[in-house]
């Protein structure tokens, strides 16, 4: 965006009106400050950490009273009893001046005042009920990064309201991941890291996306022999420190690779003949679309010596069952490419040819526990809305295989042609982390009204935020109960760790009560976050003292066993539409789509001196919300982290030299940036750290500070699961 | 005195008043409010650790425990005794949740039937001794049963242990519930669970 003046002066004003409210607003943090220095009088308390959505279980350690330090809980499962940067740096932001104390109302002049809750509640019931009236419920959103407490509240909300417009942030993250397994495997299961004997990862980067059990498992495995392949068009920190050998694929074009190594376990026999016969459909049909796809084929494609393909497949046949390809997250096929959606039902497809399906070191579906719910003779459930979803998330001839979390991408767009006319962002910030950044804030200026609720403020706020409603720190207040998933379910939940610092601020839960009271709505929210938890824990026997006195708990979801899921007749059960893994899916074909992951290019290849940005996960920082946390930002600082990655002989061939200041351009945006030239990043790509580039002045410790791959992008959508196209864009640069 | 010995002694004085109690025992069974067990499991062995210690240090204590149980009884403007009327408890527990904890020591299965939505622990008397980190030491705690007899026992175990701990008068069922205080039964099995959020 080319900030006008007009635009400068709101913003500005609205800057300026922040460091009043906080010159004013945070003694009370020195108070704070000052009781480290008192004699020491430590005490613990169990909770969840917040800093992503892995959501580790934590132990707080409290000086005084104060927040002193956070460990990882040992007892859980996922997080294998550590914690990582992020977990620090975010724990300790509880006590930041920067964080929001009070409600805020836009003024005319665009800066923000402060007003008092109940104001604030009167003035937004008011207009959203208003909008409601005058567009019907269907013009009303919900979007946030996706929280257990707002998976419920949101939802609630949402119902209460009558609209079906509740969306996370999946479909610029996880999405088309989620669609190509769920039609292939019923689900995504989950890797048997301790005792696996040969694992890829394609795309993904457990040690910077973060996946603290996956790490502590692959640890184990490595002492027992374990081979760990990284196919990455970067050297990551994982393939760095983890990894056996990096295939280092071109980017894009990791579907031709799976592809191949189809190929290779079928032609040469190495696929599980018998799993295949009894658990999946559509190998025939699969047999013969692969025939085409060699090693030599993609070595064309890949950049990949066909080779190394060949070995690599060979290698996971001789390994099976105890070999898989790990399910992935975001990179290869989360939300990146036109191909994605087929790509993470390949890598589905090859972990059914390996028959690796709840196999020792293989993929499982492990158990986990089933809640209960608020009974509705006391506490009514809102009706289902009777209308669709505005974003075509599960709408016929629109994308009907995507997913309930909705398309939030697609809202802009929506708030721009007048279907939407007033939305809620919770904790999440589309302003920064969503593609094409005029797009995102042209589109979402259209909405009559928009409330942020948040502990921070953000570029959605500053950018297009009517009223900002103060969220209290998550030490600061319990949360909603959440199940774990392993061999061994657990449960668990956020338990408040420390007395609010601010007054002001409270829980997702009492805003979204007391806003809806302010509605006319109360009948549907005429319960506490207690009562839903008692609700929730009441088939497994426990209370929410059970999880605040031991953090976390074991859950009973019956024994699990290494088997395949069948049911009670024996016929196999995943959640397929054959119950079994779907190679042909019949889904895919009933919507017009191919049941086959056959190739199928990127939107875009590089040529000639363009380059494809490419972006991906820091280990010290989530998303963009980290870019104002003192603690993490002084690691980019230290290591120059805002850096972008340029290959050695790219950068040669275009005179760039390691720490040279160069600009980068495309699609009509140009940024300047530092650049840090490697070996480990493959020649055709420019890799741009995640979360950085922020424009909120607000946000004063990230503002200015790196580039943002979203500023380069073009709003773009694949088709079948909806998702955005982060990484199809074409870069030049040169120095600056 | 090493914290040993005061650990004996005060296992000593929990066992007299447990003894002392022992034969209105039984409320807190499944499913009635039948005949106690002439002694209960276990006073025996424990008794034999009061004999380890230095007999009159000991009875000096388990009397100072003792007079101090029953002086803590004593509330102003209120019955001399560790009772809460199940309508003030009620009121409580509503008014000020996070000042107030109720522990419902009846069987799972009667829980289920009929219980007051406040709950916020349900457990067997016999479970406590391996749950006490449970219980906390920074709220008042209504103890009920079905008729009283085992929460009594409880709650004069718990004050003695330090905790401000009140049987709730008549119990859950012959005092909650037939005051006509609010019960609720088992809810939903429809899954709150959320839908799941991101990696990283």
């Amino acid at each position: 965006m080319k900030l006008n003046r007009r635009t400068f002066l709101k913003l500005s004003a609205a800057t300026a009106s922040m460091a009043a409210l906080g010159a004013s607003k945070y003694r009370s943090v020195d108070n704070w400050a000052s009781a480290n220095e008192r004699p020491s009088n430590i005490t613990t308390a169990y909770s969840v950490c917040n800093s992503c959505g892995n959501r580790c279980g934590i132990m707080a350690y409290l000086r005084n009273g104060r927040l002193w330090r956070i460990t990882g809980n040992p007892d859980d499962n996922k997080s294998g009893g550590k914690i990582c940067t992020r977990g620090h740096g975010y724990a300790q932001m509880v006590y930041d001046k920067y964080r929001l104390s009070q409600p805020l109302k836009r003024t005319s002049d665009g800066s923000f005042v402060e007003i008092p809750w109940e104001q604030a509640y009167q003035e937004i019931g008011d207009k959203l009920m208003g909008v409601v009236r005058k567009y019907g419920p269907q013009s009303v959103f919900w979007s946030e990064y996706s929280k257990p407490i707002s998976n419920f509240y949101g939802a609630r909300l949402m119902a209460a309201l009558g609209s079906p417009n509740w969306t996370t942030h999946s479909s610029t993250c996880f999405v088309g991941r989620n669609v190509g397994f769920d039609y292939t495997l019923g689900g995504l299961p989950s890797g048997d890291y301790e005792n696996t004997k040969y694992v890829v990862f394609v795309g993904r980067s457990p040690a910077d996306g973060m996946g603290l059990n996956i790490l502590k498992g692959l640890g184990v495995a490595k002492k027992k022999g374990a081979k760990v392949v990284s196919v990455d068009p970067r050297l990551s920190y994982s393939a760095g420190v983890l990894a056996d050998e990096w295939v280092a694929v071109k980017p894009g074009t990791d579907l031709a690779l799976l592809l191949a190594w189809m190929n290779v376990l079928i032609a040469e026999n190495l696929y599980d003949k018998g799993f295949v016969e009894n658990y999946t459909v559509g190998f025939a049909e699969l047999k013969e679309m692969v025939k085409q796809y060699t090693p030599e084929w993609a070595e064309t494609i890949t950049g990949v010596k066909a080779e190394q393909i060949r070995r690599i497949g060979r290698e996971l046949g001789a390994n099976r069952p105890a070999a898989f390809l790990e399910p992935g997250w975001h990179a290869a096929y989360g939300s990146n490419y036109a191909n994605s959606t087929q790509t993470a039902r390949a890598t589905a497809i090859v972990n059914g040819l390996l028959g690796n399906i709840n196999k020792p070191g293989g993929l499982c579906f492990y158990n986990r526990v089933s809640f209960g719910g608020l009974n509705p003779e006391l506490y009514p459930t809102p009706p289902a809305s009777p209308y669709e979803r505005v974003d075509g998330a599960g709408v016929k001839g629109k994308y009907p295989l995507t997913l309930s979390t909705g398309l939030h991408h697609l809202l802009p767009g929506l708030a721009k042609e007048g279907k939407l006319k007033a939305g809620i962002f919770y904790s999440v910030n589309p302003g920064r982390t969503v593609p094409d950044r005029n797009y995102v804030i042209e589109g979402y200026k259209n909405l009559e009204l928009t409330i942020v609720i948040d502990w921070q403020m953000s570029e959605t706020a500053e950018q297009f935020a009517d009223y900002v409603l103060p969220e209290s720190h998550p030490m600061e207040r319990d949360g909603i109960v959440e199940a774990i998933a392993s061999s061994r379910p657990q449960v668990t939940m956020q338990a408040k760790v420390i007395d609010p610092v601010h007054s002001g601020g409270r829980g997702l839960d009492r805003i979204v009560s007391e806003l809806a009271t302010a509605m006319g709505l109360e009948r549907f929210f005429n319960f506490t976050l207690e009562d839903l938890n008692k609700a929730m824990l009441f088939p497994l026997g426990l209370f929410p003292v059970h999880l605040k006195s031991r953090g976390i708990v074991d859950g009973d979801a019956g024994q699990w066993h290494y088997e395949f899921p069948v049911d009670g007749s024996g016929k196999p059960s995943l959640r397929t539409k054959s119950g079994k893994v779907e190679f042909f899916s019949s889904s895919f074909a009933e919507h017009g789509h191919n049941p086959l992951p056959a190739w199928q290019a990127p939107k875009v290849m590089p040529s000639g001196d363009k380059l494809r940005m490419i972006h991906g996960h820091q280990a010290y920082h989530t998303h963009a919300q980290t870019m104002n946390n003192p603690y993490l930002m002084s690691i980019t600082k230290d290591y120059e982290g805002d850096s972008i990655w340029l290959n050695t002989e790219t950068a040669k061939r275009l005179g760039i030299s390691d720490g040279d200041t160069v600009q980068v351009s495309g699609n009509g945006w140009e940024a300047k940036s530092k650049v840090k030239v490697t070996q480990r990043i493959h020649p055709e790509a420019l890799f741009v750290p995640g979360g950085y580039g922020g424009f909120a002045k607000s946000l004063v410790r990230g503002y200015g500070i790196g580039v943002n791959i979203n500023d380069f992008l073009k709003h773009d959508t694949e088709p079948i699961s909806g998702h955005a196209m982060m990484e199809e864009v074409l870069v030049s640069v040169k120095r600056a | 005195m090493n914290n040993i010995r005061v650990y004996s002694l005060r296992f000593a004085t929990l066992v007299l008043l447990l003894s002392l109690l022992a034969l209105t025992w039984g409320c807190g069974l499944e499913g009635s409010a039948g005949p106690a067990p002439a002694n209960p499991q276990g006073t025996e062995g424990l008794v034999i650790k009061v004999s380890e210690v230095d007999q009159s240090t000991a009875d000096e204590i388990v009397y100072k425990h003792v007079t101090e149980y029953f002086s803590s009884l004593q509330r102003e403007g209120e019955p001399a005794f560790n009772l809460v009327d199940p309508g003030i408890a009620y009121e409580n527990l509503n008014k000020s949740p996070e000042q107030y904890f109720l522990v419902d020591l009846r069987s799972r299965s009667d829980f289920e039937v009929a219980f007051a939505a406040e709950t916020d622990l349900n457990i067997a008397a016999a479970a406590l001794a391996e749950n006490m980190d449970l219980l906390p030491k920074d709220k008042t705690i209504y103890v009920g049963c079905y008729t009283g007899q085992t929460a009594g026992q409880v709650v004069a175990a718990l004050r003695v242990a330090g905790y401000d701990a009140y049987s709730i008068r008549g119990g859950i069922t012959n005092g909650w519930i037939a005051a006509g205080l609010p019960v609720v039964g088992a809810p939903a099995n429809t899954s709150d669970s959320a839908a799941g959020g991101c990696g990283g």
